[in-house]
C-alpha cells in the first residue's frame, strides 16, 4: 500500500504479506470445512482405529504376546557352498498369515565355519520385508545372537504386517574365498503373531 | 455432496451434464428438482439418463449423440428441450455438475492425450475441484530430504518428518532418484526403482500407500507427461500436522534421492479487525506488566 493512500474503512484488509490473500472464504472452502469437521469428529472420538472392527488389545500386543497370540519360531541354515557369491541368497522366507499382526522379537545369525572375521564382509546378512530393508538390518556384517541364546532386545522389535513376506538373506563376498571354510550359515527369527 | 457424482469439467465442457440412473422415479425426482429430462438408455440396460441444459450464460449446442445400439432401435429418439435454463443454486451447496475446467498451475502434463475423458489424469483432477475452487490455500511443497545431498546409505532406510499447517491437503507427489555411488564409491547409475517410498499421516495412523511403493511408479517427469501425481482424493492432514515419510534404499549403492510432496496450505485471513484486536490484547497485557512493577516492584 502506498504511503500517499487514504486508510480505508474499518474492517479493511491489509494484506501483511504478498502470499497473504484477499478472497474471503466461500462455498469450496465451506465443503472443506465440512470434510475437515468431519476428520476431527473421528478423531476427537479417538481416530478411525477406535472405529474400526478388531480386537482391541489392554497393552501393545507387540511388547507382550496377547492371549490369541500365536508363538513362531524360523530357524533355518545353509551349507557355505550354497550361497552364492555376490548374489543374495534365502536363507530364509515365510509370509505373515493373512489377519495377523506380527513382530519379530530376536533376529538371530551367525556362522558355524571357519575364518568368519566379524566385520569384515566375507558375510552380510539382510532382513527384508516384501521389497524393503528393515531399518539397520539391511548390512548386518557381525554375528547377531546364537541360536542358543538369540538377541533378544525390547527395542530392536521388527513389526510386522498382515501378509508381508520376510526374508533373511546372506550375502557371501567375492573376497570371502579362501577366508571361510565349510560350517553353515544360519538365520533365525523368532517373534509371535496376534489376531488383528 | 459427494465429488464421483458428476463427469470430469473437462467433458462438461462438451455437453449438459448427465447422469445415469436405475430408478425411473429417482431419475424423474431427479430430473424435476433440476429442470432436467429423463431419457430411457438405447442400450437396453434399464437405465434413464437425466440431461440438463447448460446455464444460459454458456449457450451451446448441443447434439446427443448416442452409442451403437444392439438390437438397433426402431422409434425415433426424442431430443431433449434445453429450452429452459437449470434452476439457480439457492442451496448453501455447490454444483459440481456445472463446473468448468479452470487454467491454474495445480498440475501439468505436456500432452493432450492424458486429457482426454476416462484417464486416471483429468479423473484425479475432478476430484481436486474444490480444493482448487477454495480461497485462501496456498501451495507448499516439501522436499524430502531437505537437503539434497544427504544419501542413502546401503539397504537404510530414510526416516523423515515433515511438519505442515494443520488442515493441509497433500494432493501430489513426485520422485526421482539423482546419483548413487557403488561400494568402491565410484559414480554409478541409479534408477528411481532403487528406492521404495512410505509416507504415513502420523496423527491417524493411515499410510499413503498400503505397503513401501516402488520409486519408479512415483517419479514423474516429462517423459510420464504429469506433474505431480496427484493422489485420487485430497489427502487431509488435521493437526498437529505431521507427515512421516520413509525412504528406503534397496541397493548396495549410497543414492541421492528426493521425494517432493505438493501440498495445499490453508492460509488464515487477518483482517483489520483482528490486528486492531491483537493489538488491544497486547496493550492490555503491557499495562498489566507496568502496573505490576510499578506498584509490586517485581521485575520481570
Amino acid at each position: 500500500m502506498s504511503s500517499s493512500m487514504l486508510p480505508g474503512p474499518n474492517r479493511t484488509l491489509y494484506p501483511v504479506n504478498v502470499s497473504q490473500r484477499e478472497f474471503p472464504p466461500n462455498i469450496w472452502n465451506q465443503c472443506i470445512d465440512q470434510e475437515a469437521a468431519l476428520w476431527k469428529a473421528i478423531k476427537d472420538c479417538g481416530g478411525i482405529q477406535i472405529l474400526c472392527p478388531g480386537h482391541k488389545y489392554a497393552s501393545p500386543p507387540w511388547q507382550k504376546m496377547p492371549s490369541q497370540g500365536k508363538r513362531f519360531g524360523h530357524p533355518s541354515s545353509i551349507p557355505l557352498a550354497s550361497a552364492v557369491l555376490g548374489v543374495d541368497t534365502v536363507v530364509q522366507s515365510f509370509i505373515v498369515p493373512y489377519g495377523y499382526d506380527g513382530v519379530i522379537a530376536a533376529p538371530v545369525n551367525e556362522y558355524t565355519g571357519m575364518g568368519f572375521a566379524e566385520g569384515s564382509g566375507d558375510l552380510i546378512w539382510r532382513i527384508r520385508i516384501n521389497q524393503h530393508y528393515v531399518k539397520d538390518y539391511g548390512n548386518i556384517q557381525t554375528t547377531l545372537g546364537s541360536t542358543i541364546q538369540p538377541w533378544y532386545n525390547a527395542n530392536s522389535q521388527i513389526l510386522l504386517q498382515s501378509g508381508q513376506l520376510v526374508q533373511y538373506l546372506v550375502n557371501r563376498s567375492v573376497g570371502s574365498i579362501g577366508n571361510l571354510n565349510g560350517g553353515r550359515i544360519i538365520c533365525g527369527l523368532w517373534g509371535w503373531y496376534w489376531p488383528r | 455432496m459427494p465429488l464421483n457424482d458428476y463427469q470430469s469439467p473437462l467433458s462438461a465442457n462438451l455437453g449438459p451434464w448427465q447422469n445415469v440412473y436405475s430408478d425411473p422415479a429417482t431419475a424423474q425426482a431427479i430430473a424435476a428438482k433440476f429442470g432436467g429430462t429423463v431419457i430411457p438408455r438405447p442400450d437396453g440396460s434399464g437405465n434413464y439418463d437425466v440431461y440438463y441444459p447448460k446455464p444460459s450464460a454458456l449457450p451451446t449446442v448441443y447434439t446427443p449423440s448416442f452409442p451403437t445400439v444392439t438390437p438397433p432401435r426402431t422409434t425415433a429418439l426424442a431430443p431433449p428441450s434445453f429450452s429452459a435454463a437449470p434452476p439457480e443454486n439457492k442451496s448453501n451447496q455447490p454444483r459440481p455438475g456445472y463446473l468448468r475446467n479452470i487454467v491454474d498451475a495445480f498440475s501439468y502434463n505436456t500432452m493432450l492425450f492424458p486429457y482426454m475423458a476416462n484417464r486416471y489424469f483429468p479423473m484425479a483432477l475432478s476430484q481436486m475441484e474444490i480444493l482448487r475452487r477454495a480461497a485462501n490455500y496456498r501451495a507448499r511443497w516439501f522436499v524430502i530430504p531437505d537437503d539434497i545431498d544427504q544419501p542413502l546409505q546401503p539397504f537404510d532406510t530414510l526416516y523423515f518428518q515433515i511438519n505442515v499447517a494443520g488442515g493441509s491437503y497433500l494432493y501430489g507427489y513426485q520422485f526421482t532418484s539423482i546419483s548413487a555411488l557403488n561400494p568402491s564409491g565410484n559414480p554409478t547409475e541409479t534408477f528411481n526403482t532403487d528406492i521404495c517410498v512410505q509416507a504415513v499421516d502420523s496423527c491417524t495412523g493411515i499410510s499413503l500407500f498400503e505397503d513401501f511403493a516402488n520409486g519408479g511408479g512415483c517419479n514423474s517427469n516429462f517423459t510420464s507427461r504429469c506433474l505431480p501425481i496427484p493422489l485420487t482424493q485430497p489427502r487431509l492432514i488435521l493437526e498437529p500436522g505431521l507427515v512421516n515419510v520413509q525412504l528406503s534404499n534397496t541397493t548396495p549403492n549410497t543414492i541421492t534421492c528426493q521425494l517432493l510432496m505438493h501440498f495445499a496450505e490453508p492460509c488464515k485471513t487477518i483482517t483489520e479487525e483482528d490486528r486492531q484486536r491483537e493489538f488491544a490484547m497486547q496493550n492490555r497485557r503491557l499495562r498489566r506488566i507496568t502496573e505490576a512493577e510499578y506498584f509490586q516492584g517485581v521485575r520481570r
